[in-house]
């Protein structure tokens, strides 16, 4: 007789039990999501950068209300299965054991859709509502990354339950599941990666063996390489990944006896596998400095003599007493804890294989030499940024968005990644380990990909990104104003003054050539872009662009180039901030007579942002004889004259001065907010323009300079 | 029918159930009796499906019944300790009952509720022991299922309420031709109220038989005759035991009661009288003629 999958009755039973958890998460996930959306919102009001509002952002509580509801809904669910009692009562009920599990699934997941749902819909209301910029696109990405990340998280916690009758060992047995094929893998890749020349990265395997893949254990790659929601090869190996756990759960399910509940576990193997997990992360340092004396003859006399030993054993001692603390946890039982003891060589087999099997694959692997005319391509790898998850941070520089999706088929190109692939350089530098590889797409029938690691392209790929611009398509593109969505943010602005002015500017650019445009374009990470002509009256626009499931941004100057959003800007900055500046002036010039007024105020900033030579001026003791007007005459008069100086109406002439004093001692770096200074754009006349920009950015003014030259 | 063929039931490396064979018949109230730890509940548990056998098989009309709807929903199983959903009352358990056995009827349910007088409305566990027993013999009774079994059915139960519940298996058997299985230890329990017993020791049933004929194939004989006399003069009667004191003897014999009496009438006794056995004195001289000491086997039925 063929029966439903899903059991009606009990699904809804079951879906009524979980009314409680599943309304209060839900509550807390629309809690939360008013709360970063109103803190986001709080923080910058008068500005319109929306690097704040990147929906990703918004990722971040589905993914932590994922790893906190799963187990305290399948736990929930499945409590039956840790008292004798109940387990009976349930598995006397007239279904199937595959039903049981498959409505339980199908509850959990129905109140896991809801809680997101509303999150999701509450989210993109508020975007909508407010009129913040939302990719719907790539929001649809991400919620489609977390539903399939449920799947995966749920049913680890489902084999977890069905393999365990006590909730301790079920929820490291499930853990176990969840991360430790990832945690293995993304290991060794580190390991294996530390070692440098040619190679082809674990990022380009396929499938499992990709830590990129599975999204369900993703925080353990995103932590280190970021997380790409648009990457629809993972979101499809992470479905069915996800699937394949939750057919292995209806299977372990199937097989699971009434009478395990109440007893700590069902599977020896996992039983072993998870001791070892609670006993593995005391070696991680060990494995570390191992390695590197052992595999990498790392240079650490001192510390070998004076604390290496005692650090091996102390490590060992902790590892095996946690590893016992499992057992005896999970048993509440010493025989079981005598027992395991064995087993913990495993610990130290896998201690003994991430010391020195990594660097074996690394060493075994075969250089590969290239001929400049196979090669086909090459490309800059997009993993230049791979401490900072791009995607959580949201955008990418624009020039470095265009180079990381360009496949470069120059020959001066082509002939400098072949002899530097002829060197084939080891060098173990871990400075550049996080830096941008350079693909090679080479090959002919069978395309083969190579990537080069940073010490194998050593200064090459500096002269690789000088010569990016001899690419005519490359150029032409980077010419060319971005396409999609766009959001414009002038800082000090509001968002509608930034539209306003990003209108201006987008009518200015369509008169430039590529060159003019090229030279607006501020601020490229890999890419070497020609400085354009710097004017002190420089001002900038951001542009934030989403276009499909990608974000990035770029940054333009606004200057003579575009002489009508130039006006609208300094117009808009001279009507807010004229009275802050000036102020700050007068206040910088009282200071320079009276410095024993003021002596808090022994710091100031003065500059123009867009020449990037932001100058501190602290007073100096040395000099302390002598009042700051005294001893600087020219700045002096200079500021003074500053202080009653007219605005500036057009980019004629002008200069934009940016002021800050700090109070107090000045010790720390500046934070981004910090920067948030009140800028007016000054009408100068020739000479005072000169001599404003003179002591800014010249000499004239060492004594005053501290440590602080240029941000 | 239940057909329990050559079933082994282990936990861990304890086996409770060695090779047990049983067959149980339509319409009948069928008693498992056995001390603690001699393996009813199992069995009960292996019946309804709730435990897989590590050997042999259980069958109902033929057909396995772990991990099979299709036989489970003929089952209802009151344990001997009762479990009810988190916060719940009748009314919801009755809904997950209706939906999971396909049998439920809400008629019923609703005149059982009448009968044991309890407020469907009100949270189970709010409940008394008794209570707790009632309301899953309400809910195990609504199911109106073929198989009806119960762990220490009436654990809790004060004597009208056992009555009622007695009163009610036997409507069921004989309206319905259910059949029900009741486990105790307590043999005086059972006495009363089972067609058919089995004796559950050692994992293994050492005793099966149907209560009637139990009842009336061994009967106590008090006969005295003139002159001296011993056990041999009773040859052609299947005596189990022999007592006697000065000229009268005491005899328990097994077979059939009119029979043993014209053969005893035959030898001219100057008395003769021949006297009902409870179920328990049944029971040891049955006991005790396969080599066991009843008191051994129900411990705490002779503690």
């Amino acid at each position: 007789m063929k029966r439903a999958l899903i059991h009606r009755g009990y699904f809804r039973e079951l879906f009524r039990q979980l009314r409680t958890k599943g309304l209060v998460g839900t509550i807390i996930l629309a809690g939360l999501n008013l709360i970063i959306f109103s803190a986001l919102i709080m923080r910058d009001p008068v500005s319109a950068s929306v690097t704040h509002y990147d929906p990703r952002l918004m990722a971040l509580p589905m993914l932590l209300f994922l790893y906190v509801m799963s187990p305290i809904m399948v736990f929930g669910a499945f409590r039956w299965l840790n008292k004798r009692v109940q387990s009976d009562f349930y598995h006397a009920l007239a279904l199937t054991r595959v039903q049981t599990y498959a409505s339980t699934a199908a509850a959990i997941f129905l109140w896991i859709l809801i809680a997101l749902g509303s999150y999701a819909v509450v989210n993109v209301l508020l975007f909508t509502v407010f009129g913040l910029p939302i990719n719907y696109l790539l929001y649809l990405c991400v919620f489609l990354n977390m539903l399939i990340a449920a799947i995966g998280i749920v049913s680890a916690f489902m084999i977890g339950s069905a393999l365990c009758g006590r909730r301790f060992p079920a929820f490291f047995q499930s853990v176990t599941v969840l991360f430790l094929p990832r945690i293995l893998l993304t290991a060794f890749r580190m390991f294996v990666e530390a070692d440098s020349g040619l190679t082809t990265p674990f990022s380009m395997l396929p499938f499992f063996l990709n830590p990129e893949f599975n999204i369900a254990a993703t925080p353990i790659h995103s932590l280190i390489y970021g997380i790409n929601f648009a990457n629809v090869p993972a979101m499809l190996y992470s479905l069915v990944y996800g699937a394949l756990l939750l057919t292995l759960g209806s299977i372990a399910f199937k097989k699971r006896k009434s009478e395990l509940a109440e007893n700590p576990y069902a599977s020896r193997v996992l039983q072993t596998a998870a001791r070892v997990v609670f006993g593995m992360p005391q070696l991680l340092f060990v494995i570390i400095i191992l390695n590197l004396k052992v595999c990498w003859k790392y240079n650490m006399q001192s510390f070998e003599q004076t604390v290496l030993l005692p650090l091996i054993v102390t490590a060992f001692f902790f590892s095996f007493v946690f590893y016992c603390l499992y057992e005896l946890i999970s048993s509440r039982k010493m025989k079981p804890v005598l027992k395991a003891m064995p087993f913990y060589g495993i610990c130290v087999v896998l201690a003994l294989f991430y010391i020195f099997v990594p660097n074996w694959v690394a060493s075994a692997r075969t250089p590969v030499s290239l001929e400049k005319e196979e090669i086909r391509s090459y490309q800059f790898n997009d993993e230049s940024s791979l401490l900072m998850p791009k995607s959580v941070l949201g955008a990418e520089n624009y020039p470095d968005y265009l180079l990381h999706r360009h496949r470069f088929d120059l020959l001066k190109g082509k002939a400098l990644v072949a002899a530097q692939s002829q060197k084939n350089a080891k060098v173990i530098d871990y400075s550049d380990f996080y830096d941008t590889l350079v693909v090679v797409r080479n090959g002919g029938l069978f395309r083969k990909t190579v990537a080069m690691q940073p010490s194998a392209m050593q200064n090459s790929k500096d002269q690789l990104a000088e010569i990016c611009l001899e690419d005519p398509s490359f150029y032409e593109a980077l010419a060319t104003y971005p396409k999609g969505m766009i959001w414009y943010s002038c800082e000090g602005l509001t968002a509608a003054e930034s539209r306003n002015v990003g209108r201006l500017f987008r009518e200015d650019f369509a008169k430039l050539n590529a060159d003019e445009r090229i030279s607006l374009i501020q601020n490229s990470g890999d890419l070497r872009l020609p400085t354009g002509p710097i004017s002190a009256s420089d001002l900038d626009i951001t542009l934030y662009v989403s276009r499909g499931t990608s974000n990035y941004y770029v940054r333009y100057r606004v200057g003579e180039l575009t002489p009508n959003a130039a006006k609208a800007l300094l117009g808009y900055l001279n009507a807010r901030y004229e009275k802050n500046v000036r102020e700050g002036l007068r206040e910088f010039v009282n200071w320079m007579e009276h410095p024993s007024n003021m002596p808090e105020n022994d710091v100031f900033y003065i500059g123009t942002y867009n020449v990037q030579t932001y100058r501190l001026l602290s007073y100096d003791d040395s000099k302390k004889n002598l009042t700051p007007k005294e001893s600087h005459p020219e700045a002096y008069q200079i500021l003074k004259a500053l202080c009653d100086a007219p605005l500036a109406e057009d980019t004629e002439n002008c200069v934009s001065v940016r002021f800050m004093n700090y109070t107090g001692n000045f010790t720390g770096i500046v934070s981004a907010n910090d920067f948030r200074y009140p800028t007016a754009v000054f009408k100068a006349d020739d000479p005072l323009m000169q001599a404003i920009m003179q002591m800014i950015t010249g000499d004239s003014l060492e004594d005053f300079t501290l440590s602080y030259d240029g941000v | 029918m239940i057909t329990i063929t050559d079933v082994i039931k282990r936990f861990d490396r304890k086996v409770v159930l060695d090779h047990l064979n049983c067959t149980i018949p339509e319409g009948c109230v069928y008693g498992l009796v056995g001390s603690n730890g001699s393996g009813k509940s199992t069995l009960l548990r292996l019946i309804s499906g709730i435990y897989r056998p590590e050997g042999g098989t259980i069958t109902i009309d033929g057909q396995p019944v772990f991990d099979n709807p299709d036989v489970k929903k003929r089952i209802s199983f009151v344990p001997d300790e009762l479990f009810f959903l988190p916060h719940t009352d009748l009314r919801r358990m009755e809904k997950l009952y209706a939906s999971v056995f396909e049998g439920f009827s809400h008629e019923r349910f609703e005149a059982l509720l009448k009968d044991f007088s309890l407020n469907p409305k009100a949270n189970i566990n709010t409940f008394s022991k008794g209570m707790r027993r009632q309301a899953a013999t309400i809910l195990a009774l609504s199911c109106r299922a073929d198989f009806i079994l119960f762990d220490e059915t009436f654990d809790g139960l004060d004597p009208v309420m056992r009555n009622l519940v007695k009163n009610l298996l036997y409507r069921e058997v004989i309206e319905r031709r259910a059949t029900v299985v009741i486990t105790s230890h307590s043999l005086r329990e059972l006495e009363d109220t089972c067609d058919q017993l089995a004796l559950l020791h050692q994992g293994g049933i050492i005793f099966e038989s149907d209560v009637d004929h139990l009842k009336t194939s061994l009967f106590k004989v008090q006969v005295a005759f003139e002159g001296d006399y011993d056990r041999t003069r009773f040859e052609g009667v299947d005596v189990l035991n022999f007592t006697k004191r000065g000229s009268v003897a005491s005899m328990i014999v097994r077979g059939d009661r009119a029979e043993t009496e014209a053969r005893i009438t035959a030898m001219h006794p100057v008395l003769f009288e021949i006297l009902p056995l409870s179920l328990e004195e049944v029971f040891v001289y049955e006991m005790g003629q396969r080599g066991y000491e009843f008191s051994e086997v129900l411990k705490q039925e002779v503690q």
